[in-house]
């Protein structure tokens, strides 16, 4: 990241609720005009990290900084931060126009530069001519517009925004993704939103910070996340996944993962990258996309890739790949391969074939326990 | 389809019931004869002699005071329980106890009152009355605004103070605004009861200054005459309107 610049320090941040660690010595840096996201499953605690920032909760030990000073004694209507609301929080009684202004106001600016900095917003959001229209009018994708531009408007340090593509239906979703990041570009203010949904953090963030019960599990780059997980809920978390766990081995000079089913061979790289040892318990996850699918009668995959025998189950054409589902003697793999690569005519459901990947393109991440292994979700997102 | 016609007929009876002793009370107070027996024709009669008794109009103003200042205060303090009880109790003992004078028999709160009164030595007067109107009232409007309540989104109020306004200039700008017709309702529903409120206020008022459901009660003491038809018919009409008017801002879409 070229020129990165901190713009917020969260310092070893803990909160409780009762019993409920709802942040838990959380640590991470955000930069100057990042688009960053906090992204876990609900009750992450990415919600309640995103209110400490707003200033609506108040750590219970830890620190927050904002260009290196002290959030923590500053009230929510003094912080140089906003905050775009999942429910959008239009005020209903007031105008488009008077709510846009309605933070200028606080700051008792002449109404001259208040009016030209709400029309600028509207013309922002591309909605002019909705001015003196009440919330009540909106559609879905106008309030959300409206409540960005009420917070943008106050040109703060960071912008917070929280599920702000929640409450969208499905295809308005993937166009306003694309339109925040205009609009972030555009006024190249701090983004930090939370979500629960995977895919929109990769899409839109610089960098994500991966949360699960109030802790942080991983920080980078959507690319870092996705091809170098540092543990197994973070690579099943972000993207699809098979996973298979063993019991890692050294062996004539390569290194070798002992599993149920077979034992597979391991990158090298992948090993010393997690720091791993002989003997260490650890999972290869392999992305569906890596997986090759040849038929049993053809000859055998080289050797520069692992490989087991099934059959297939299921084929599903999804116009630029197919998605096959393949039962292995112990479980079924899921693979994604280009419609490019893929002849159809030479592949049924029911055939015997070969599914194999090359051993760098498996992920390897460290386990605690084999007990950990989630059930993967694979199979319920199969044929979406 | 016998069902529906059964339901038509039994629902027009019961609104019979409760209708027709009021209709012959205003059909009544138009009537010039002034016997409950004989249609004498149309007449403004029985209207133009109350307008004329100095006594009754006098007890009429003394009812207006003491249902404008019970309403005001339970208006205020109904609407902080209101909120106090959404939330920070949220506690059903608590929630319980709030509403309880809306549900205790008007005498046993008159008892209590007038004890009390004469406990703390206090001469009974409109003040007195108005005291004890403001214990119910208080709960009547609580429980309308809390309604209204329960719809907020309290997001609205995080956002003002995100946007830089402080909590007082919140209060104002946003959340009193929203909930305003909630308090509106209650205080129309306070005022009207206030208003026609007779056991407690006959229990708490002084010898010199009745309210008017006091003084109609001196009134038909020796028969119902027709000029209190005629009251009857005004309070009657007054009463129906804030009724109606109430209802139209309690509604949860309220008048935005």
């Amino acid at each position: 990241m070229n020129g990165w610049k901190e713009l917020i320090r969260i310092e070893n941040v803990t909160k409780r609720f009762g019993t409920t660690v709802a942040a838990d010595h959380v640590s991470l840096s955000i930069g100057e005009g990042e688009f960053f996201a906090l992204l876990g499953p609900s009750g992450c605690g990415k919600t309640t990290l995103l209110r400490m920032l707003a200033g609506f909760e108040i750590p219970d030990s830890g620190a927050i900084l904002l260009d290196g000073r002290d959030l923590t004694p500053v009230r929510p209507w003094k912080r140089p931060v906003n905050m775009m609301f999942q429910s959008y929080a239009l005020f209903p009684h007031m105008t488009v126009y008077d709510n846009i202004a309605y933070g200028l106001r606080q700051e008792g600016l002449p109404a001259a530069e208040i009016d030209r900095r709400v029309k600028n917003a509207l013309e922002l959001i591309g909605l002019p001519e909705l001015a003196k229209r009440k919330p009540g009018n909106l559609s879905g994708g106008q309030k959300q517009r409206v409540a960005l531009a009420r917070a943008i408007v106050k040109q703060p340090r960071v912008l917070l925004l929280d599920e702000p593509l929640a409450a969208l239906d499905r295809k308005l979703r993937v166009e306003m993704r694309l339109e925040l990041k205009r609009l972030q570009n555009e006024v190249g203010i701090a983004f930090v939103f939370v979500t629960h949904d995977q895919e929109e953090a990769l899409t839109m963030a610089d960098r994500a910070a991966v949360m699960k019960d109030g802790k942080v599990l991983q920080i980078g780059t959507p690319e870092e996340l996705y091809n170098t997980p540092t543990n197994l809920y973070v690579a099943q978390f972000i993207g699809e996944a098979n996973v298979f766990a063993g019991q890692l081995t050294y062996m004539d000079s390569e290194w070798l993962l002992e599993c149920k089913e077979s034992t597979f061979h391991v990158s090298a790289t992948e090993v010393e990258r997690n720091g791993l040892s002989k003997g260490a318990k650890a999972a290869v996850v392999i992305r569906p996309e890596r997986i090759g699918i040849t038929a049993l009668s053809s000859p055998q995959p080289a050797n520069d890739r692992n490989w087991l025998s099934g059959q297939i189950l299921e084929i599903a054409y999804l116009g630029t790949a197919y998605n096959l589902v393949v039962q292995t003697a112990e479980r079924r793999l899921f693979a994604q391969i280009q419609a490019a690569n893929f002849s159809a005519s030479e592949f049924r459901v029911g055939d015997a074939v070969s599914v194999s990947w090359k051993v760098e393109q498996g992920i390897l991440v460290p386990l605690d326990d084999f007990q950990d292994i989630p059930v993967s979700n694979l199979e319920s997102n199969i044929l979406l | 389809m016998r069902t529906r016609t059964w339901l038509r007929l039994h629902s027009s009876l019961v609104y019979i019931f409760l209708y027709a002793p009021i209709l012959m009370l205003i059909i009544l107070s138009f009537n010039r004869s002034g016997l409950p027996t004989a249609w004498g024709g149309f007449s403004l009669r029985w209207y133009q002699e109350l307008l004329q008794n100095k006594e009754l109009l006098n007890a009429a103003l003394n009812s207006l005071l003491v249902a404008s200042g019970a309403t005001l205060v339970s208006a205020v303090f109904g609407t902080l329980l209101a909120m106090g009880l959404e939330r920070i109790a949220r506690n059903l003992v608590l929630d319980a106890f709030v509403f309880l004078p809306m549900i205790i028999p008007d005498i046993v709160l008159a008892i209590a009152l007038l004890s009390f009164f004469t406990f703390i030595e206090l001469p009974l007067s409109l003040l007195t009355i108005t005291i004890s109107h403001i214990v119910f009232n208080i709960a009547f409007v609580a429980a309308i605004v809390r309604t209204r309540l329960s719809y907020f989104d309290n997001a609205l109020e995080e956002a003002s103070l995100d946007l830089g306004a402080p909590p007082v200039k919140t209060f104002f700008k946003i959340t009193l605004p929203l909930i305003l017709p909630g308090i509106i309702a209650g205080s129309l529903l306070a005022f009207t009861i206030s208003l026609d409120e007779f056991v407690i206020a006959f229990f708490t008022a002084g010898p010199a200054q009745p309210t008017l459901p006091i003084l109609i009660y001196s009134m038909v003491r020796f028969g119902v005459t027709p000029d209190v038809n005629a009251l009857a018919a005004i309070v009657l009409s007054v009463s129906a309107l804030l009724i109606l008017i109430a209802q139209r801002f309690g509604g949860t879409e309220g008048f935005f």
